[in-house]
């Protein structure tokens, strides 16, 4: 680490070749605490509501003008309606988190406080499939045990949950 | 950026669908915001608000009944009244709680407009509210900005209709205000920058001109470079970077004309390697 520093200090008094100013973000790049992951995942959450809620309104119209019927169905045609319901919204959030984690590094929410989410030896963004492996089935797995994937984060000095252990992945947070 | 016609400069010139026409006849080539981008930043502004006033209204809650139950007992007419009357001392207080959230989301636009030109949402996707034929938004446009958005984003369809038939893809409030929604795909991409600012990136690539790097070269690379210059966890000797130098630079052109720090070429290297391997979807700037 002194050498790190060194190396750098060395860098910025030479005056002879130009070295370029830090990025803010490199200023401290940091993994990102419990309290500001919580805040994204928050306003994540409501982020996704507002977006499924039309696609499940308009599942649930579509299926009941097939149907025929104006009731409430029941039995196995709810049971489908659900299905359906949940395999479109799995396909919409394949997509969306597989975009904005490609492209931008993080959903909106973390975008928000400035956190990115990066593979943790790489630092490169994560792929589709990636993407949907830790948000869908790793997160699953992290919420399933009393969210205990998630208090990890308090606990661990690299700040990582179980679903950031299971894929390799790291949220950092950049500060200034 | 299109000039200024020579021809007949007094007609007022229609402008080409992609370019805004900020004062009438000129044309100063901002671009106009996607429609996606625009209805998802405003997603995460309903979202940041909607967050918020759960909060406040589960503070409100707990609090309101302490003290409408409070005020009851305390102003009691006669033993019989004391819950109706903490109870209508409470609806009292859900309403005026509500009123003040109405007011609250429209503050938060027009104060983040006005002060910013952006809100948080907006900022993310890169979006600026431009006024047209002015310097700056006056506190009139944003609130009649906002007044319309009843309009357009509560009743979606006649915000829709705008969007798409307007010339300058402006929905009902920016209409009313004089105002655009531009998206600068270089603010977009400023936060996108890892190990190097945005503008030195921009100027160096131009110089630098690299080449596509093998994946297999390029993940070595930054197993290297994401310990070392953003985690600052990493060790490496000189000679450990010369060699990294060494053999990325057939990549790029020759640097020695621009006196870079090693440091500072290897850090573009990275930053390079970072944005294509981060970027596979969109193969773009």
């Amino acid at each position: 680490m002194s050498q790190n520093v060194s190396n750098i200090l060395q860098a910025t008094a030479s005056a002879g070749p130009r070295n370029l100013d830090l990025p803010q973000s490199q200023a401290s790049t940091q993994p990102a605490g419990f309290g500001v992951r919580f805040c994204a995942v928050f306003v994540d959450a409501i982020v996704l509501t507002l977006i499924k809620l039309p696609v499940s309104i308009m599942v649930v119209i579509t299926l009941r003008l097939i149907s025929g019927t104006g009731a409430k169905p029941a039995g196995m045609e709810l049971i489908a309606e659900r299905m359906i319901d949940m395999i479109a919204f799995i396909g919409i959030a394949y997509n969306y988190f597989g975009w904005f984690y490609l492209n931008k590094g993080g959903t909106p929410g973390k975008l928000l406080f400035g956190l990115r989410v990066v593979d943790s030896e790489t630092g490169t963004h994560l792929t589709y499939g990636r993407t949907f492996r830790r948000e869908i089935l790793a997160k699953l797995v992290s919420g399933v045990i009393f969210c205990i994937g998630y208090l990890m984060v308090l606990f661990r000095k690299d700040r990582k949950a179980l679903h950031d252990l299971m894929i390799g992945t790291q949220v950092l947070r950049q500060g200034k | 950026m299109s000039a200024i016609p020579a021809e007949n400069p007094r007609r007022e010139v229609q402008p080409a669908r992609d370019r805004l026409a900020v004062y009438s006849g000129l044309s100063i080539g901002l671009t106009p915001a996607p429609l996606i981008k625009r209805a998802l930043a405003y997603v995460v502004d309903g979202a940041i608000l909607t967050g918020c006033l759960y909060a406040l209204f589960f503070l409100v809650t707990i609090a309101g009944t302490i003290t409408a139950f409070g005020l009851a007992v305390v102003f009691r007419v006669n033993h019989l009244a004391t819950k109706n009357l903490a109870h209508e001392i409470l609806i009292a207080i859900y309403v005026v709680t509500a009123i003040a959230a109405l007011l609250a989301i429209d503050g938060y636009f027009i104060y983040f407009e006005y002060r910013k030109g952006t809100t948080p949402g907006k900022r993310i996707f890169g979006l600026r509210v431009v006024p047209l034929g002015r310097a700056r938004l006056s506190l009139g446009q944003c609130v009649r900005r906002e007044l319309f958005r009843y309009v357009d984003c509560v009743l979606i369809v006649p915000g829709l209709l705008s969007v798409c038939l307007s010339r300058q893809r402006q929905r009902i409030g920016d209409l009313a205000a004089g105002t655009l929604v531009t998206h600068s795909p270089r603010s977009e991409r400023k936060r996108d920058f890892l190990y190097i600012r945005a503008e030195d990136y921009l100027w160096l690539a131009e110089s630098l001109e690299p080449r596509p790097i093998p994946a297999e070269l390029r993940e070595r690379f930054l197993r290297f470079a994401y310990p070392y210059f953003v985690l600052r966890q990493a060790q490496a000797s000189p000679a450990e970077l010369a060699s990294w130098e060494s053999s990325l630079r057939p990549f790029i052109r020759d640097p020695s004309s621009l006196q870079l720090n090693q440091v500072s070429l290897l850090r573009f290297l990275a930053e390079y390697c970072f944005q294509t391997a981060s970027h596979q979807a969109t193969e773009g700037s």
